[in-house]
């Protein structure tokens, strides 16, 4: 079987290879049925690479250990759920998950675009396909998911118990398709560039698989949060590591182009950095795999032993190279139609959010590449440490958080001085109020940040409320539609602009509970026996008595725990300790008491024979809000792209003397 | 407004920005990567990221070891030669993944030829047949992250 | 049976990409002229909306009166325009 998916594969890099070709000369007159063919091609690179998923899938539920990634990642008694999951486990089948999604998301842009962009798709299709050669032609001659070993061993080497849990298995695939999902909009920048159809053609299917992207990548970063915050045991679930900025710089600059986009369509600038922007993030997703395939920081992470360094770089030099030049040859083409009237309006205030995003994604790279940097420079490798990301994200994030708040309220083109007094005056005097609680919270002076944030969050969130209640009056007031239908009415009819609004309610949420957690989080570690108490922040922990286990995978330990705060028991905490035994690899079971005010996390560090429990507390306020937040910011998305049914040219566009006919 | 002023003001930030930036890169806490191998023994002040490999016959409590005022002990191994090591004193939060042979990172300096490591700040790396599942996916598999500098 | 497997896939690839090619091809959708329209169709509804935005904003009190007509008027100006584009694009589509 291995042979069948060597073979699928190579006929996908054969049709993908094809379908460039084709597409390209498609361009030449009366050679339109090529693109037909080109298209054909599309479908055929699925079909070849569902098969190749479908053959690993079946080499791991079969227990074929003669696979090197099954023997690798899968054994015997591993359940089928993650025996599917081991598909991504290793290197090459995490690439072949990755291609398998380009060849879907491929299919679905020929299958939205039968009837439109027609001039664009042959470059699309050559884009999309090219980038399908490049994965194809990796997996087979440069790492293949179906390689074999011998001799054949009796058992595989099972997957990771850290990896076995519900937010490893869904997270992955989640960036992927966030990842996967940015080629589009890439591939349609590059079709308006050649075909010099520069005008807003292309946008709108560039937004929607942008905001797709975006959603996808805020759900894999949030999971992925989750999974450390819950399964690494350490009381934190951020810690700057490169993998986790690899996903975050994308995000960053695709947040960035969402609300650039916005200028281009309302005032026809910033047309040239859109561009800019597209063609980033879809380099920095490649980048993304890049840095956590290529060994390039493997002395910080032992991903060492990779070969695909070089082929990565190689693709994404190119890519940067080719699309830079190609958008330098048609700077003409991208003039502005309008120019910046005034500092203070809802245009500037994006360019500020823009060059904010951009510069906490640079800065995120700078620090994550430092090591390789300095080594190149100096010969010495030097690495940052987190305060160097903490420093510059956190004020950052506050000026942002600032900007969420400001940029809705202010009105295209310019604003007036005295209209800015009043539609601030309401926010303004909730900041106040704001500063009591802040002020009493950072008394010490060392935690202005956390107490900044609060002061911007209550603003933030003042500025999004009154938004929705200027919006709810005009329509209970004038069309007497009660005031749930004057809400219902916003997201009808606005849902974009609304749906935004929800996803700034989410980013205040996030940026507060992290600042909070950040400033205010203790932690302290207790060894009790049976019976003893003792106390971390106010919370008192008392041993209720230890519990042992074993089965024929691992060996458990854990503790019971009372907890209580001012003689009030409100939770029994129970972490354990779990040991597996095929791979000798500990695994704490953390335990969390969660409430909206703060989150009590005690770790078991070790229990002796004679039931001595050692126990790590960790006391973080607001952490609940941090998911709570990403939560709301999926659901505002998806608020924002629902397809609505628009209603049609409802006023009439006539000013004096023009005459504006209506259609419809 | 001039398009050439806006340019101006888009450039001076960029400008005062990155330069914002390298300066707290140099002035927050840099730290030289280096193996036992290239570690200056003599108590210099330099701070450093100590990677190597676990000696055999660390202490098989070596998570409740760290958490008393001793602290754990342990060796560190140069990854390419065996001979060269490096004893480490260490407090705070052990990883799972702790154990002879696995690879760590921990943060400190050297003093008296021991290496006196930060509170926290050990590190294990993925052993190589795990190390994809962290590249997709979320995080390292770090343990010891500073508890107390998370944040602000 | 694995030799059978690839030959199927491989037949069936090549029959996919090469139908379009010998087969009696389906009309190709004409090039450029619906894709114009839609484009400046999907402009004319943003600037549709932006005119329903900057009415909605002014009645809630967002906008002053004078802000409102400078921009009102320029977004309308800009509708007018495009449906004089769109209504070119299918006079001449129609001849």
């Amino acid at each position: 079987m291995t042979l069948v998916g060597r073979a699928a594969l190579l006929l996908a890099f054969a049709a993908a290879l094809y379908a460039v070709g084709a597409a390209l000369w498609s361009r030449r007159k009366g050679r339109r049925e090529f693109l037909a063919s080109a298209e054909r091609g599309v479908w055929a690179v699925f079909i070849t690479t569902t098969t190749a998923v479908m053959v690993m899938w079946w080499l791991l539920l079969s227990d074929r250990f003669d696979v090197a990634d099954v023997a690798g990642y899968s054994n015997r008694t591993l359940g089928w759920r993650y025996k599917i999951t081991a598909l991504w486990g290793s290197q090459a089948g995490s690439l072949l998950l990755w291609m398998w999604l380009l060849s879907i998301v491929a299919v679905l842009v020929v299958v939205t675009n039968r009837r439109r962009n027609r001039e664009l798709m042959p470059v699309v299709v050559a884009v999309l396909m090219g980038v399908a050669a490049f994965f194809t032609s990796v997996l087979s001659f440069v790492t293949s998911p179906f390689a074999t070993v011998s001799p054949v061993p009796a058992d595989g080497r099972g997957l990771n118990p850290l990896l076995q849990n519900l937010y490893m298995e869904s997270h992955p695939p989640m960036l992927y398709i966030g990842y996967v999902a940015l080629s589009v909009p890439f591939a349609f920048a590059i079709a308006a560039l050649v075909t010099r159809r520069l005008d807003s053609t292309w946008i709108t299917s560039v937004r929607r698989w942008t905001i797709l992207s975006w959603v996808f990548l805020t759900i894999g970063i949030v999971l992925g949060s989750r999974w450390a915050y819950e399964e690494l045991g350490w009381g934190g679930y951020w810690a700057w590591d490169p993998v986790e900025n690899a996903a975050l710089m994308p995000w960053l600059v695709a947040t960035a182009f969402l609300h650039s986009v916005m200028v281009q369509e309302r005032r026809g600038m910033l047309r040239i950095w859109n561009m800019v922007l597209v063609i980033l993030t879809f380099t920095l997703a490649l980048f993304g795999t890049f840095l956590t395939r290529s060994g390039i920081l493997s002395s910080v992470h032992a991903f060492g032993e990779s070969t695909l360094g070089p082929y990565f770089l190689a693709l994404i030099v190119v890519i940067l190279a080719g699309s830079f030049a190609l958008l330098f040859s048609r700077l003409s083409l991208l003039r502005s139609e309008n120019s910046l009237e005034s500092y203070i309006s809802r245009e500037a205030i994006f360019l500020y959010n823009n060059l904010l995003l951009v510069g906490l994604a640079f800065a995120v790279f700078w620090g994550t590449m430092f090591p390789v940097l300095s080594e190149a420079v100096r010969g010495d490798k030097i690495t940052v440490g987190q305060g160097f990301f903490n420093q510059v994200a956190a004020p950052i994030g506050l000026a942002l958080l600032f900007f969420t708040g400001v940029g809705p309220m202010i009105p295209w083109r310019k604003a007036s001085p005295r209209e800015l007094r009043r539609r601030f005056g309401g926010p303004l005097v909730v900041a106040v109020i704001a500063v009591i609680p802040a002020v009493y919270l950072a008394q010490d002076g060392a935690h202005w940040w956390a107490a900044a944030a609060i002061v911007l969050g209550a603003f933030t969130l003042a500025c999004i409320i009154s938004e929705f209640w200027r919006g709810m009056k005009v329509r209970h007031q004038s069309g007497g539609t009660s005031w749930p239908g004057a809400l219902g009415q916003l997201f009808t009819r606005n849902r974009r602009r609304y749906g935004g609004y929800i996803v700034h309610v989410g980013v205040v949420s996030i940026i507060v509970a992290i600042a909070c957690q950040g400033a205010f989080s203790s932690q302290g570690d207790l060894a009790l026996r049976t019976g003893q108490s003792g106390e971390v922040s106010g919370y008192r922990f008392t041993n209720e008595g230890g519990t042992r286990s074993k089965d024929d995978h691992k060996m458990s330990v854990g503790v019971a725990l009372a907890v209580s705060e001012g003689g009030n028991r409100f939770a029994t905490l129970e972490p354990g300790v779990d040991v597996f035994l095929a791979q000798q690899q500990r695994s704490s079971e953390v335990a969390v008491d969660s409430s909206p005010f703060r989150d009590v996390y005690v770790v078991l560090v070790g229990l002796t024979p004679d039931g001595l429990a050692r126990i790590s507390v960790f006391i973080n306020p607001m952490m609940m809000w941090i998911w709570i937040g990403g939560l709301i910011m999926v659901l505002g998305s998806v608020v924002a792209v629902w397809p609505s049914r628009r209603p049609r040219e409802a006023i009439v566009p006539a000013p004096a003397g023009a005459d504006g006919r209506v259609r419809e | 407004m001039k398009s050439r002023s806006r340019f101006a003001i888009a450039l001076t930030l960029a400008a005062v920005l990155g330069g914002w930036l390298i300066w707290t890169s140099i002035g927050g806490s840099l730290e030289t990567y280096t193996s036992p191998s290239g570690l200056v023994t003599t108590s210099n002040g330099t701070t450093y990221r100590l990677n190597g490999k676990v000696a055999p016959g660390s202490p098989a409590n070596a998570a409740e070891r760290a958490q008393t005022a001793e602290g754990l002990r342990f060796v560190v191994v140069d990854k390419e030669k065996a001979a060269v090591t490096v004893p480490v004193v260490y407090r705070g939060n052990v990883p799972d993944a702790f154990k002879d042979g696995r690879e760590i990172v921990v943060t400190g300096h050297m003093e008296n030829g021991v290496f006196q490591a930060e509170r926290g700040s050990l590190i294990t790396l993925c052993p190589s047949k795990f190390m994809e599942e962290q590249a997709k996916k979320g995080t390292t598999m770090p343990g010891g992250v500073p508890g107390d500098s998370a944040g602000t | 049976m694995a030799y059978v497997l690839i030959a199927i896939l491989s037949v069936l690839v090549v029959a996919m990409v090469a139908w379009p090619l010998v087969g009696r091809a389906p009309a190709p959708v004409p090039v450029g002229q619906g894709d114009d329209r839609r484009a400046v169709e999907e402009e004319l509804q943003r600037s549709l909306d932006a005119i329903r935005e900057i009415e909605m904003d002014h009645r809630a009190g967002a906008l002053s009166d004078e802000d409102f007509r400078a921009l009102d008027a320029d977004e309308r100006a800009r509708a007018v325009a495009l449906m004089r584009r769109r209504d070119a694009l299918d006079d001449g589509a129609g001849q």
